[in-house]
């Protein structure tokens, strides 16, 4: 093949390669924008057939906005709150909880009878794959003995369990990068065992400590079958109202459209404020600066 | 500063001896240099040392204290890591800083950041100061973690294979400053290494690693002239000592009935080009001009001898036949066990 | 010191038991048991099993679940690995565009249900607006059996294609250069290369995408739940979803466990099987390098020797 039958070869796919990463972001996109823009339809551009573009098809309204300010807000407001504690609080929880026990699988030699630490790292992990609602329907009779039911305290304790062996599974790993001759070498320096994991495990596990809180973080915001399952009143989710509002013959969509947007804000705002710290790459050297 | 006592220390890793019966004395102030090849057991005793590490039997003694499990933030020992184990998140200051910033240890700032600059003048890496480890060379690296235990003038500092993987003249110069600075500050100081000429230039005393037990503990100059078993009298010297059994040599020369083996090293060796009484016949099986020296391999009785020449004496083709000539006055006699019998008289 | 690392392990092996080990077993008793709420408890063996087994709604569930593990992670693997290697051979500015693409997975499933139940609506949904514009009549998305399952499908494409995706694209990441550039000197055509070098070296990432989808695939539910509510007539219901209704629409816990259960053996079996031909791919490869370091050491010490 000459040079130049390669160039134009090389444009040529370029183009097509272009064209279905193009295709794909339309197919990927297209579905949020639709959200976005009818969250601003008035009722009847959304019964009269599909319009696009706002100011051109339609003309947008914020009717949508002001119903949940208005009359909507105590509802939707319970419900963000309560998402926002539970994801935000449960990743917490799961992150330090699973931090201590990754250390520990990472360091220490267990036994428990015939278990070491693969296989409780397996045990631990292996909640994962067992499909909620074979523990969710024991749950609830076991919340509902508990009076655990519909409170926030038990949603809170749900969500650390649902979130604990992704943690655990994540950290375990991160820990054990870690060279165990970095905490030898402090310990020489001076530095006793909860300065050694302040100073130098905890700075350099930090990547791994934000992707698992992020990843619990989503987890819990996206759950709807635990939130269905012990909630009715007190303790529901942003899911849950959605739900609510949508279980009558004609949905409000444009109200429905409003409520999605603003769920879809804190899993946004999380990435963005944590990203950094996964980034940085700290025990490695990026690719080109070795 | 500190006296070291190892008092029959062994240590097992899942039932293999990584060091057996060990029994060590360190005066205060002395430069000690650990002699071993890989995995003859160094690490493990300077690990042990250090407390990283406790052992499986046996009693450690820092002026005449125990402190065989005592941790090793309450030692007071510094090392310099094989690995150099440099935290990725600290720049180069902040190494030399982090172990006088240590909360045991309370110094104010002037002092502090005097260490620092003495130390980075020392090593030469003044001008890395505000890097971090994933910014220096392999050379750097190993300078930075050499500081961090410099820096310390701990009571017992312990170095293993500290210049290691640095280039041959970095290798020299640093060393020789390395071996000042331990004479000025008179800190006690463990050296290991694979390397013999690097321990005989630095050390006090050389103490001789083998498969984790200590064969010799002497000078160094000892150490090549009386090597106490075969083993020894291999690690010592640039080039290996040239080992024949004792019945090759009957009636060439005279050997006390005990010996085995006979030990000649390459240097007490001339390689003639025409027979003499006394020599052993062979061919050269290659030859290597080194600009002042030569050294001349022969192929002899089924093995390859060394020897080592000066330049302007004969030159050698390969397969050419020759003779070698030992300095039999300067045999190493070995028993059936590879301990020596003892040097003949000079 | 000494109780520190039992101390740190402890809250994890608590929840462990408390909330999979007992819950599993009171599941596993419920199954066998004729329990409904406000009634009496009553043993029934595995009279639940054997009603199931010939339950027509169970049945169909199941099977959904199965073709919707099967056929999804099928169809999304392809996709996320096509999008990841175009994604891969941009050269910066990659950043937006990787945003972008995990948009579906940023949003919660229920609104993506919503989303797509709007979509797909016959009367004013873009998409009936399409086929419309194409001259295609009315697509009753939503309302007959194979073209709603086919819907699911679709939704939980847009959906989880993205999650492959990040795992394909971190695999590609961090595979060397210079094996590719070799074979771009030797003349190699971009497919084959695709195949020789990219593929292989790409298994173990591609393993753990299909493996983490599959079992994420088995729980499939609240999209069910929102798009189509598991109609029509059960034609795209999943098993949680049976599991749900009966559980706790009808109060009927006993069978709704042992659909559960049903559920829980089917994944832990695909997982066993996972992992046991894992081990033995693995075991394969570190017996070939074990072969092949020794031959080395043997050579290596031949030609040394003094």
């Amino acid at each position: 093949m000459t040079a130049a039958t390669q160039e134009r070869g090389r444009t040529g796919s370029r183009l097509a390669r272009a064209a279905l990463l193009a295709l794909w972001g339309l197919f990927a996109g297209f579905p949020v924008y639709w959200m976005l823009v009818t969250a601003f339809k008035q009722p009847r551009d959304i019964y009269q057939g599909p319009f696009f573009v706002p100011f051109l098809d339609f003309t947008p309204t914020l009717r949508a906005w002001e119903y949940i300010a208005g009359p909507a807000r105590e509802t939707v407001v319970h419900g963000l709150l309560n998402s926002l504690l539970f994801a935000a609080g449960s990743a917490f929880i799961a992150v330090v909880l699973g931090a201590f026990a990754a250390y520990g699988l990472a360091r220490y030699p267990y036994k428990y009878g015939p278990y070491r630490n693969d296989d409780l790292s397996l045990l631990i992990v292996s909640q994962r794959i067992m499909p909620p609602i074979v523990a969710v329907i024991a749950l609830f009779a076991m919340f509902r003995a508990a009076q655990l039911l519909d409170t926030r305290v038990g949603m809170l304790i749900a969500y650390t369990w649902f979130n604990l062996p992704l943690t655990v599974f994540l950290l375990t790993d991160f820990m054990r990068r870690i060279p165990v001759e970095l905490e030898q070498a402090a310990a020489l320096d001076g530095y006793g065992k909860f300065a050694q994991i302040w100073k130098v495990v905890l700075p350099l596990a930090m990547p791994g400590l934000a992707a698992a809180y992020l990843l619990s973080f989503f987890f819990s915001w996206n759950d709807f079958i635990l939130a269905l399952m012990l909630t009715f009143r007190d303790a529901v989710t942003l899911p849950i109202v959605i739900t609510n509002l949508s279980a009558q013959m004609e949905p409000r969509w444009w109200l429905i459209s409003a409520i999605g947007l603003i769920a879809m804000v804190p899993p946004i705002v999380a990435v963005s404020l944590l990203d950094r710290f996964i980034e940085r790459r700290v025990l490695h050297a990026p690719r080109g600066e070795e | 500063m500190s006296t070291l006592q190892l008092i029959d220390v062994s240590k097992d890793y899942d039932n293999r001896p990584a060091v057996s019966r060990l029994t060590l004395e360190c005066e205060d102030g002395e430069f000690l240099v650990l002699l071993g090849q890989s995995g003859a057991g160094k690490s493990t005793t300077l690990r042990l040392i250090a407390g990283i590490e406790t052992p499986t039997q046996g009693d450690i003694r820092f002026d005449g204290e125990a402190v065989t499990h005592l941790p090793p933030e309450r030692r007071d020992v510094a090392m310099a890591f094989e690995s150099y184990a440099l935290y990725p998140h600290l720049t180069v200051r902040e190494h030399l800083e982090f172990p006088l910033r240590a909360p045991r240890r309370r110094l104010a700032p002037a002092v502090i950041a005097q260490r620092v600059q003495q130390v980075a003048e020392l090593l030469e890496i003044g001008a890395l100061l505000s890097r971090r480890p994933t910014q220096l060379s392999g050379g750097q690296r190993q300078r930075v973690s050499l500081g961090r235990a410099l820096v310390r003038q701990a009571r017992l500092t312990l170095l293993d294979e500290p210049v290691a993987h640095l280039d041959a003249r970095l290798r020299h110069d640093l060393r020789g400053e390395l071996k000042r600075h331990q004479r000025n500050s008179g800190a006690t100081s463990i050296y290991a290494t694979p390397d013999f000429s690097e321990a005989a230039a630095v050390a006090d005393r050389i103490a001789v690693l083998i498969n984790g037990e200590l064969r010799q503990v002497d000078a160094p100059a000892n150490v090549y002239d009386h090597p106490a078993d075969v083993d020894v009298a291999l690690m010592a010297g640039d080039l290996k000592m040239n080992l024949f059994e004792a019945d090759r040599l009957s009636g060439i020369a005279p050997l006390p009935g005990e010996a085995r083996q006979v030990g000649i090293r390459p240097s007490d060796i001339r390689v003639l080009g025409r027979a003499e009484p006394s020599t052993l016949a062979g061919k050269v099986y290659v030859t290597e001009p080194m600009g002042y020296d030569q050294i001349v391999r022969v192929e002899t009785g089924g093995r390859i001898a060394t020897a080592r020449m000066p330049m302007d004496q004969e030159r050698f083709e390969i397969g050419q036949p020759v003779w070698l000539a030992p300095d039999w006055r300067r045999q190493h006699l070995f028993d059936g066990r590879g301990r020596r019998l003892g040097t003949a008289p000079n | 010191m000494k109780g520190l690392k039992h101390l740190l392990i402890a809250p994890p092996l608590l929840f462990f038991f408390a909330i999979s080990l007992v819950p599993l077993i009171f599941t596993i008793v419920l199954s066998l048991s004729g329990y409904s709420i406000g009634g009496d408890f009553s043993w029934v063996g595995v009279d639940n099993y054997v009603r199931l087994a010939s339950d027509p709604m169970f049945t169909k569930s199941y099977w959904n679940t199965l073709l919707y593990v099967l056929l999804g992670v099928f169809v999304q693997y392809w996709l996320a690995l096509g999008v990841a290697l175009l994604v891969n051979q941009m050269a910066s500015g990659s950043r937006p565009l990787r945003l972008l693409f995990l948009l579906p997975f940023v949003m919660p499933p229920l609104i993506v249900g919503f989303v797509w139940q709007t979509m797909f609506d016959s009367r004013y949904g873009p998409l009936s607006a399409l086929l419309r514009g194409l001259g295609v009549g009315p697509v009753l998305w939503l309302n007959e059996a194979k073209l709603a399952f086919t819907s699911i499908l679709i939704v939980d494409t847009w959906q989880w294609t993205p999650f492959m995706f990040l795992i394909l694209f971190a695999g590609l990441r961090t595979l060397p250069r210079e094996p590719f550039e070799a074979a771009r000197v030797d003349g190699a055509s971009d497919w084959r290369i695709f195949w020789d070098h990219t593929f292989p070296m790409l298994l173990p990432a591609s393993i753990a995408a299909i493996l983490l989808r599959a079992i994420e695939a088995f729980k499939l539910f609240d999209v069910v739940f929102y798009v189509t509510g598991g109609g029509p007539g059960g034609a795209t219901s999943t098993v949680t979803l049976q599991g749900y209704f009966t559980a706790l629409r009808s109060g009927n816990l006993g069978y709704g466990a042992a659909m559960s259960i049903v559920l829980l053996v089917t994944v832990m079996a695909l997982a066993m099987a996972a992992l046991v031909w894992l081990k033995r791919l693995a075991g394969r490869r570190t017996r070939r390098m074990e072969r092949e370091l020794q031959a080395f050491s043997v050579e290596f010490r031949e030609r040394t020797a003094p």
